[in-house]
């Protein structure tokens, strides 16, 4: 019994080990995660990142010594930013652009889409067939060589993707039944949704501003 | 039965439908019902206040009303891709026939069995598949694992022995300095 509690114990241990040392991960070392044997030993979890940035909005509320610091930062970000969008911008307007992507929210589900895909929707109240609309909750965008993140949607004004209600449907005959044995329980419940289905004509990413 | 062992097809968009502009998929809708049975009540209310507007509104579509005697009431869509689908509407009032007959219109005419997918699309990936090694640095390649650099262990922040060895310093270098004056101190005086 006492070695059984010893071995219970001991992975106990172990776990708590494993635990601290998968939260004291700093940002160098998880650049280094996902290469060689060490690829799936570690989990790419960081605490101390977050952490740190934390520190960081400290000092700037705060004013403390390290300001000089921050300010240096915060200065090489904005440059840095500025030349990530002046690149992005001549890649949108070039003609070398290539076909778009996007993540869309569609009622209640997101879905990854591009010109010419069609994707259904289930819900009850949409227009009729025929008519084309904006999809306007847009989460991301992307090309070949660079890809939009919204925070979390992307204004109306950088990207505009729209649609045609191709179809509206029935879903086939959904069963779903519940029996409980010995108990005289048998429920069966068939159930059939409304569907739409949606082309998606045009993905259109405008340049961004500063 | 579940749904795994049901024919399942992938989404079709009957004739790239709407990728230059929509076309009602409906060819011909037939309406059969009788003049005296009860059970066609609605399906008659139905052609006596809004079948003129349903052809109106719909040009596209050939409208065929047969009356048959002593029969149900029904419902049968031809499509463009060939097919028809016939729905049974007697007992059913003239609301219900409405949602029916305006379903068989927003259709496309491909049967209704099992998607394997909600979506259909013919470019699955623009930057390509992820893996791993995705911009990671390709001196990786040449390394030999168990490797110094990568398995480094890093703390972000001040450790507490750190800390204590800092303090200690600090300790020793003000120590010095009291020391430093001291002995300045002592110089003057002597």
């Amino acid at each position: 019994m006492n070695v059984n509690l010893w071995r219970r114990c001991e992975t106990l241990f172990k776990h708590v080990a494993h635990c601290c040392s998968s939260i004291s991960k700093s940002p160098d070392s998880i650049r280094s995660v996902g290469c060689g044997r060490y690829a799936f030993s570690r989990p790419p979890v960081s605490y101390s990142v977050q952490r740190y940035i934390h520190l960081q909005s400290v000092c700037q509320a705060n004013k403390s010594q390290s300001v000089t610091d921050v300010s240096v930062s915060q200065s090489t970000d904005v440059k840095k930013s500025r030349e990530i969008v002046e690149a992005v911008n001549t890649q949108i307007n070039s003609e070398d652009l290539g076909r778009l992507f996007a993540v869309v929210h569609v009622a209640g589900f997101q879905r990854k889409v591009t010109v010419n895909d069609i994707i259904v929707v289930e819900t009850s109240s949409y227009p009729s067939v025929g008519t084309r609309i904006r999809l306007e909750k847009v989460l991301l965008v992307g090309s070949k060589d660079f890809t939009l993140v919204g925070r979390p949607l992307l204004s109306r004004s950088v990207v505009n993707i729209e649609a045609t209600v191709i179809e509206k449907t029935l879903s086939p005959m959904v069963l779903s039944f519940l029996m409980v044995r010995r108990r005289r329980v048998r429920k069966l419940r068939m159930q059939k949704t409304q569907q739409v289905v949606l082309l998606i004509n045009s993905i259109e990413v405008n340049s961004l501003e500063d | 039965m579940s749904s795994r062992s049901l024919p399942a097809t992938r989404l079709i968009n009957v004739g790239q439908n709407g990728v230059g502009r929509y076309v009602c998929q409906l060819a011909r809708i037939t309406l059969r019902f009788c003049k005296h049975q009860a059970s066609s009540r609605g399906m008659r209310d139905f052609v006596e206040n809004y079948l003129v507007d349903f052809a109106r509104s719909n040009p596209n579509v050939v409208v065929y009303v047969k009356p048959h005697r002593h029969r149900g009431a029904s419902i049968q869509a031809d499509y463009l891709n060939g097919n028809s689908h016939k729905t049974r509407v007697s007992k059913m009032d003239m609301d219900d026939i409405c949602k029916w007959i305006e379903l068989a219109r927003t259709r496309s005419g491909v049967d209704i069995v099992r998607k394997t997918k909600n979506f259909q699309t013919h470019s699955p990936s623009i930057q390509g598949v992820w893996h791993p090694f995705l911009f990671k640095d390709p001196s990786v390649n040449l390394k030999t694992f168990p490797d110094s650099e990568y398995g480094r262990f890093e703390v972000n922040e001040v450790t507490a022995t750190e800390r204590i060895l800092q303090l200690a310093e600090r300790m020793k270098q003000l120590e010095l300095e009291k020391g430093e004056g001291k002995s300045e101190k002592d110089g003057e005086s002597v």
